[in-house]
């Protein structure tokens, strides 16, 4: 077991978003976290990877705990070194190339020499489909499929043990969405660790080895994907799954 | 007549022109450079909401705001000597415009900080990187850039703002044509010259900031 949390609570002016979840991730596991909009999942992965601060829950990470209310900005660090994140919008730095995006991190926290960096950079870049002549550009001068597939490059560039993706294709067009998908799909396929905030049955059914199914902040069903999709145990979920399917 | 403008225009030309390259120019120059210093010290103060010392800055972006510059130019170069300090015109002014115009540009860096979208700290905190680290290298050239045509302007406003330090004492292209004038009793054209010095001069600068704009456009905010 590479990530686990346990009791997250997370309340916004009043509403309690997050009332107790729980959460384990085994390495090489692909865990999809899907449910109804509003449900609490970007939170709950914001949280992880403390982006927002939880009222309480703790984490296990590598096999150190954290508190995730109180967590000190060495400790933060300490855990984001060792973890990729993917967002819904790619947030690509704008002042940067796609190289110099993927080499960031590399040059400026791992403390490698630019000539290495440079090297790994255009290597991953490679491997998500964006060349080398692409590898110049400015994120606005790229699609939006392509800036997502930049935005995963830098998430893996490192070497991380777990990636978080927070709906990755929701702000893509189907076909630009089914690009990378495919990406997923062979980060899956080379065991890398990833926990999937969805929308997109299409993405959880083909990557996921685990789905977790999130309503109100609580989570409702949780097990197998082969199992959850085919014979879900819960009315609510086979609502879900039904309306999604459509 | 035409002849006597000509002859007046040429005679003095250089005399006007010297002190703009000599003092205008260096003065506006300088003050903006030490401005960009105060102004994104300030700024950063403020955006990261450091507790006493944003209450000083406020402070002085609310003082430096609401008093006009030639008041404080007095105040330094004329009110401070009965304290004791004792400034030499040209340094006088570089401070007085460094900490007036570090107050109009702090605000306009501050307000480029907050137009970066959020998501941009957040993707540094996710691949590990320190608060400095993302100020200096993803925020801030971000928040220049967004100010850039902005602060452009307050150069050329610097330019034509130096010819108050004629006031004090400051040899600068203003105060070289008062003198001119005082001798030839000629107003009018005089002025004029000078101002079309400082159009002049206002034009090149537009033009740089311009042409730096082009260069930063490579990528689009
Ligand atoms: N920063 C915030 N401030 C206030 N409310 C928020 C904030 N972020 C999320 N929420 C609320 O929390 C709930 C869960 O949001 P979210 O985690 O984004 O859901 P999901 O990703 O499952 O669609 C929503 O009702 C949303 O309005
Ligand atoms: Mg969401």
């Amino acid at each position: 077991m590479i990530l686990s949390v346990e009791n997250v609570h997370k309340t916004f002016e009043g509403t309690e978003v997050l009332k107790g979840v729980s959460l384990c991730v085994d390495k090489g596991d692909v865990v999809s976290l899907i449910g109804p909009s509003g449900a609490g999942k970007t939170t709950l992965l914001r949280c992880i990877n403390f982006l927002e601060s939880a009222d309480s829950g703790t984490m296990e990470f590598a096999g150190r705990k954290y508190d995730m209310h109180n967590t000190h900005t060495k400790e933060k660090a300490e855990v984001r070194k060792r973890t990729g994140f993917v967002f819904q919008n790619f947030n690509l730095f704008r002042n940067k190339s796609a190289l110099e995006n993927v080499m960031e991190g590399l040059v400026v926290v791992r403390k490698k020499d630019r000539k290495e960096a440079e090297d790994i950079a255009f290597a991953t870049l490679s491997k998500v489909g964006i060349s080398t002549s692409l590898a110049s550009h400015y994120p606005s001068e790229l699609s939006g499929g392509q800036q997502q597939r930049v935005a995963i490059a830098r998430a893996i560039a490192s070497n991380p043990e777990i990636v978080y993706f927070d709906e990755p294709t929701s702000a893509l067009d189907p076909e630009l969405a089914a690009e990378v998908i495919s990406i997923m799909k062979m980060l899956a396929d080379e065991g890398m660790t990833m926990l999937v905030v969805t929308h997109s049955m299409e993405l959880a059914r083909s990557v996921s080895k685990q789905v977790v199914f999130l309503d109100h902040g609580v989570v409702i069903e949780r097990g197998n994907a082969d199992e959850f999709f085919s014979n879900p145990k819960e009315a609510r979920v086979r609502d879900f799954l039904s309306l999604e399917r459509v | 007549m035409s002849e006597r403008i000509i002859e007046l225009v040429t005679d003095s030309f250089f005399n006007i022109l010297i002190p703009g390259l000599t003092a205008t120019i260096p003065l506006t120059v300088i003050s903006f450079a030490f401005a960009l210093v105060i102004a994104i010290a300030v700024a950063l103060i403020q955006f990261a909401d450091v507790k006493v010392l944003k209450e000083i800055t406020r402070f002085y972006v609310w003082v430096i705001r609401g008093t006009p510059l030639l008041v404080q130019l007095f105040v330094v170069f004329y009110g401070l000597p009965s304290i004791g300090v004792l400034l030499d015109p040209f340094p006088a002014a570089v401070i007085v415009f460094s900490i007036n115009e570090g107050a109009y540009c702090a605000e306009t860096i501050r307000a480029g900080l907050e137009a970066v979208p959020s998501g941009q700290m957040e993707a540094g905190e996710c691949i590990g990187m320190s608060y400095m680290q993302i100020m200096r290298r993803i925020l801030l050239p971000q928040a220049l850039r967004i100010a850039f045509p902005s602060l452009g302007n307050s150069v050329i406003s610097m330019i034509k703002d130096t010819s108050l330090a004629a006031n004090i004492t400051v040899t600068e292209m203003f105060m070289a044509t008062q003198r001119i004038v005082a001798r030839t009793y000629e107003p009018l054209i005089l002025y004029i010259e000078v101002g079309v010095i400082y159009l002049v001069f206002c034009t090149v600068f537009t033009r740089i900031e311009r042409w730096g704009e082009k260069k930063l456009g490579r990528y689009r905010i």
